[in-house]
């Protein structure tokens, strides 16, 4: 049984992430306190959901660079659609469906034109980028936001914040849809032959299309939930996530070569990744240092998988 | 035998081309010409268009030689990126590694000529530091490409962390004022006719990859194993020979770039690297380079970058929201990417 | 094969086998100085891999290969056109996107050198008297993906050539696969007439199917089957007859085939095509197919058969003609038309596609039967887990678990796990697209047999085998295709199977 267990590919980051909160908890008297704890929910729980979008695409075999400029733009649009006077309810619909369109482009051109994912995502990153910041006006006086929007960033339940249980509940339903469900498996069969899946009738441009729109909706909503907590939208939201997003989810078993994955190893990559960054600030190491850690996490993630990856293909006679 | 080799194969209409050729040097030279605008017709159209839409919109003040020669000015240091750049697009790869090759040979660039952090005053000398060091930098990329059968996206990210990573730590995340005078009126400076040196020195690296490109067995087997690089194998070509040298070459052209941004700005700094990759991508995307491979010379990366550098001095002219800037740049670069696509080649990029 | 002093090429007791799959068994071959020797004999009779060997693309396991006379082993195909031997391939060697030029003096382009850059000029003038070579008036620049395949096919010979000359080797060697499949009639005798010519300065070995264009124009045709050297005989004179009867053997041996378990079809029609037919690729046909009966559809490349099949499972399309399934009539789109109308394909290159070969057996055969695997409304593990054994043990899959990664199976194996998946989702028409190549002997007998039982148990299948005697032994009926018709229907009842030399006459 033990050896089942460390061959699931969520063994690694669940270790990986014990093993660094136990160091940092002995490091650092503050680690176990409710306001470090607070704050490591704070940004876990919106990173997840982006990196749960993150990993469908990268199941599928592709990947999705424009991640960190849709939450800007739903964080951007949260604002301007406040100062318009709109609910809570009517801003978060609209900023979602923003998000999916968005998502949708991005479907749109790698699915159906067949543009290369890593140019289409760039470029897409540029577009919503741009177009985000011509909402942002730092002079500007934005309206407060109203009490149930910010009750959704600060609101706790149990003892965990609601974005927590937003974050866990999609968790659970993706981690079902994956395991169980048939659209669920038909994302691992694309990722792992997209040709073979293609001859079995899958309509894999759909599945991909789908994947990246469902990605754009994920990114929103983790925008809506940040800028809830911050209670204001500032220009840095989303700068540099897409990196943690990638790292997360490769060390969370995704793998560039697609068909690999879970929810929960995810989930459990970018609670690996916050440690980290929750270590950078009790530590309180200087940037260049955390560039440097996060660089050679990125490399040692980017060599095992591609070691991996070569070995696979190796034992199977593919090169 | 000879009436049946006669009518069987189909006549083929003598080519207007063919027969130039044919007809002395000059005729030669007539044909190449009229090739070269074949080849790019495209790319001076869209030209054209821009300067139209801009002319017209800023009441002439776009065509103006003030304008032009600025424009030209803004194109020298990503036309040598994008010269670098392509060449690794041609073959089927790409190259994430700009950034941090710019950053790492600015800041050395920065410590070795005359500044006030420390003595050192190399003067002229930091010519072939930086091309060894850029040089070196494009190898290990290759090495790591080919070796260790990373894809180049992968290998070259993983490069740019590393490399990003040691100029911020070599530099103290600091910039180095540099006062090394002769340097940078050299690179402001026109000396030659009133045009820009960085033109210059951009027309001088068009030709020097031209002659690679289409008189050099290098230059050759570059496209053979952009075409099909199982063909190229086949056909006795070093496939990983010829990876590790192109990726050398744009490393070089990372370095000199690297060279004439920071004595232009009198300081170094491990970001002077940054957002310089998306731009160098989409002069060659939208100077006819096909993602695919196989398609693209050094007339269309210095074309495509001419094209983008006057788009964006353009839209700076019509005072254009910055940002909204950024989103055109989005749009053309996927735009040019989706026009350029071979639909029978399409794959992950290698 | 009594030593000729003055042959070329010399090669005695070839033998080479992949994993378990004999290629070729103590083969004897000989070139001799300026002559066309015509090679034939069926897929799989070990041609090709005679003529990688003799370029130096495979070792031989065993066996004496001399060049004039003296040993020679050959590392890379580089070195064995430096000594001058060398292949057309008949997927063609040349870059889509150069021009012939530079195509033709690819990785050759030393000898161009002027102050370190190539002479272009110079390389022009090379370029057009080598294409003078072949009669060909070409612009050197034009891109190869603007020729046409003739002008493409004459362009390699060319290049060959000189590349076989260049090197001083005395008496060349060129090898030509196939060439006249892509060739109109013209074509053809402008190419012979060239190989004529070229004859006078090189041998030149001839592999082709077109029997009677190999008599015509060769001096010697050697036979080739099942990786064994048959027979030679002079072309002048050659009975064509007794060519194909050298190709494909005296009759079959034994129960084969489990012809004695071969069952009667029963009358009502799975599937019937009316007058389909696709522009460039065939002409109407029909025929139909009834429950438990297997089809042969034989016919060389370029008969059309390749097309007809995909578009029966919705990779290309009908140009005319109704599709019939069940008796209603139906139109096939895409791959997912033919499988929700209950056709499967088992593809010639499982690997690529007819596996996920990163994914275990049990996923593999699920594939497409997940939703039947439900409980609660989810895909239960249990039920998955049942599913895949039962199918391993119904179609005797050897595998360590079910949780074994299909990569790591053998050849054969992998084939029952795609044949198991397709009968797990209950399709009851079964396109077998050479279902037992790459596998061994042992092997393939046993998939003889998985395929009589899936007919006896009802199932309609469509098979395309390696050599005729499967086609024959397994089918109830044979479908022979030629240039784009149906040039004969045989009956093959189980009692009373035709030879191959009967129906060899309608194939090529």
């Amino acid at each position: 049984m033990p050896g089942k267990l460390a061959r699931k590919s969520e063994f690694v980051p669940l270790v990986l992430s014990l093993a660094l909160a136990a160091a940092l908890s002995a490091a650092s008297g503050v680690f176990w306190t409710s306001a470090n704890l607070n704050s490591l929910q704070a940004s876990i729980a919106p990173t997840a959901i982006m990196a749960f979008g993150m990993m469908l695409c990268l199941i599928c075999g592709y990947f999705d660079l424009s991640i960190g400029s849709i939450m800007l733009l739903a964080g951007l649009l949260s604002g301007k659609f406040n100062d318009w006077g709109l609910s809570t309810p009517a801003i978060v619909l609209f900023v979602l469906l923003a998000g999916l369109a968005v998502g949708c482009l991005n479907g749109f051109l790698v699915a159906v034109l067949g543009i290369n994912a890593l140019i289409a995502t760039i470029g897409v990153q540029y577009i919503g980028y741009g177009f985000a910041m011509t909402l942002w006006d730092r002079n500007m006086q934005h309206r407060k936001f109203p009490g149930d929007f910010i009750a959704m960033g600060d609101g706790q339940f149990l003892g965990m914040y609601y974005m927590t249980w937003v974050m866990l509940a999609i968790l659970v339903g993706l981690g079902f849809f994956l395991k169980y469900t048939l659209s669920g498996r038909r994302l691992y069969y694309v990722g792992g032959n997209r040709e073979a899946s293609r001859l079995i009738g899958f309509n894999d441009r759909r599945i991909v299309f789908l994947c990246y729109a469902a990605t754009g909706l994920l990114a929103a909503l983790a925008g809506v939930l940040a800028v809830a907590r911050i209670q204001s939208p500032t220009q840095y939201m989303g700068g540099g996530v897409h990196m943690t997003c990638m790292i997360a989810c490769v060390i969370g078993g995704g793998s560039f070569a697609g068909g690999k994955g879970s929810a929960l190893g995810a989930a459990l990559g970018v609670t690996f990744m916050s440690l980290l960054t929750n270590m950078f600030n009790l530590l309180e190491m200087n940037t260049q240092l955390q560039n440097v850690v996060v660089g050679l996490t990125l490399i040692a993630v980017i060599v095992v998988d591609g070691y991996l990856n070569l070995k696979k293909m190796r034992a199977m006679g593919m090169i | 035998m000879d009436n049946v080799q006669a009518d069987a194969l189909p006549k083929r209409p003598q080519s207007y081309l063919t027969g130039l050729k044919e007809g002395g040097r000059a005729g030669w030279l007539l044909a190449q010409g009229l090739m070269f605008l074949g080849a790019v017709w495209g790319q001076l159209l869209s030209l054209a268009i821009v300067c139209l839409i801009f002319g017209i919109g800023s009441g002439g003040r776009f065509l103006s030689p003030d304008n032009i020669h600025a424009i030209v000015g803004l194109a020298g240091v990503p036309a040598l990126l994008c010269l670098g750049v392509h060449q690794i697009v041609v073959m089927g790869g790409m190259d994430l590694s700009l950034e941090g090759v710019v950053a790492i040979c600015g800041v050395v660039c920065g410590l070795l000529l005359k500044n006030n952090v420390n003595s050192m005053d190399v003067g002229f000398w930091i010519l072939p530091i930086v091309v060894a060091l850029g040089g070196a930098v494009g190898l290990l990329s290759g090495i790591i490409h080919t070796k260790l059968k990373m894809p180049s996206f992968i290998a070259t990210l993983g490069v740019q962390w590393v490399f990003f990573g040691f100029a911020i730590l070599i530099s103290g995340g600091r910039s180095i004022p540099i006062q090394d005078a002769r340097f940078q009126r050299l690179v402001t400076g026109s000396h030659i006719l009133g045009i820009p040196n960085l033109a210059l020195v951009g027309v001088f690296f068009w030709l020097v990859f031209e002659i690679f490109q289409s008189r050099t067995k290098t230059g050759i087997a570059m496209y053979a194993i952009g075409g099909d690089e199982t063909l190229a194998r086949q056909a006795g070509i070093n496939v990983n020979r010829v990876k590790v040298i192109v990726f050398a070459i744009c490393g070089v052209m990372y370095g000199i770039a690297a060279l004439f941004l920071v004595t232009r700005l009198n300081s170094a700094a491990a970001r002077v690297g940054n957002l310089l990759l998306f731009p160098a991508m989409t002069a060659a995307a939208v100077g006819g380079v096909s993602l695919t491979g196989g398609l693209g010379r050094a007339r269309n990366a210095v074309l495509g970058t001419v094209i983008i550098s006057a788009l964006n001095n353009g839209m700076v002219m019509m005072r254009v929201n910055p940002y909204l800037q950024e989103a055109v740049n989005g749009i053309v670069l996927i735009t040019a990417v989706a026009l350029t696509i071979d639909r029978k080649k399409l794959g992950f990029i290698k | 094969m009594t030593a000729n002093s003055t042959s070329v090429v010399m090669m005695r007791r070839m033998s080479k086998r992949f994993k378990n799959v004999v290629a070729l068994d103590r083969v004897d071959f000989e070139v001799r100085p300026q002559e066309i020797v015509g090679l034939v004999g069926e897929n799989g009779a070990g041609k090709s891999t005679l003529m990688k060997i003799l370029i130096g693309l495979y070792q031989p396991d065993d066996g004496e290969y001399l060049l004039n006379g003296r040993p020679i082993k050959f590392r890379t195909p580089q070195e064995a056109m430096r000594q001058g031997v060398g292949m057309v391939f008949q997927e063609g060697c040349m870059v889509q996107n150069l021009s012939v030029q530079d195509n033709v003096f690819l990785g050759h382009e030393d000898g161009f050198r002027r102050w370190r850059v190539l002479d272009r000029g110079a390389m022009r003038r090379e370029c057009k008297a080598i294409l003078d070579r072949v009669n060909l008036r070409l612009d050197p620049d034009t891109l190869v993906r603007e020729l046409p395949p003739a002008e493409r096919q004459m362009v390699e010979i060319a290049r060959l050539l000189w590349l076989l000359k260049r090197y001083g080797a005395p008496n060349p060697v060129m090898i030509l696969d196939e060439p006249t499949t892509v060739l109109q009639e013209k074509e053809v005798a402008t190419l012979f007439a060239a190989l004529r010519e070229i004859k006078k300065e090189a041998s030149i070995v001839l592999i082709s199917h077109r029997l009677e264009e190999v008599i015509e124009n060769s001096n010697r045709i050697v036979i080739f089957k099942d990786g064994k050297y048959v027979d030679q005989m002079p072309a002048a004179g050659a009975d064509i007859h007794r060519i194909e009867e050298l190709m494909v053997g005296r009759g079959m041996r034994g129960n084969h085939y489990s012809e004695d378990k071969q069952r009667i079809p029963a009358p009502n029609e799975r599937l019937r095509l009316e007058n389909v037919s696709k522009k460039g690729f065939f002409e109407p046909m029909s025929f139909s197919l009834r429950e438990g009966e297997i089809i042969s559809l034989v016919g060389l490349i370029g008969s059309g058969k390749e097309e007809l099949t995909k578009c029966l499972l919705g990779v290309a399309r009908f140009d005319g003609g109704r599709v019939f399934v069940e008796g209603k009539e139906r139109t096939i789109r895409s791959p997912s038309d033919a499988i929700r109308h209950g056709i499967g394909h088992v593809p010639i290159d499982r690997r690529q596609e007819g596996l996920a070969l990163d994914f275990n057996v049990a996923d593999n055969i699920n594939m497409l039967v997940l939703r039947r695997l439900k409980a609660h409304g989810l895909i239960s593990p249990r039920r998955e887990r049942e599913n895949a054994l039962h199918w391993v043990e119904d179609g005797r899959i050897k595998t360590p678990s079910v949780k074994t990664k299909c990569g790591n199976l053998s050849g054969g194996n992998q084939q029952k796990v795609v044949i198991s998946k397709w009968l797990s989702s209950g399709v009851n028409i079964l396109v077998l697209d050479h279902p037992t190549r790459g596998i061994d002997v042992g092997a393939k007998e046993e998939i003889f047999k998985r395929i009589r039982a899936l007919a006896d148990h009802g199932m309609s299948l469509i098979i395309m085998c390696d050599t005729l005697e499967e086609d024959i032994g397994l089918g109830n009926r044979m479908i022979i295709m030629k240039d784009g018709k149906v040039t004969r229907e045989v009956e093959c009842p189980g009692d009373a199977k035709p030879t191959p030399q009967d129906v060899i006459e309608a194939i090529v």
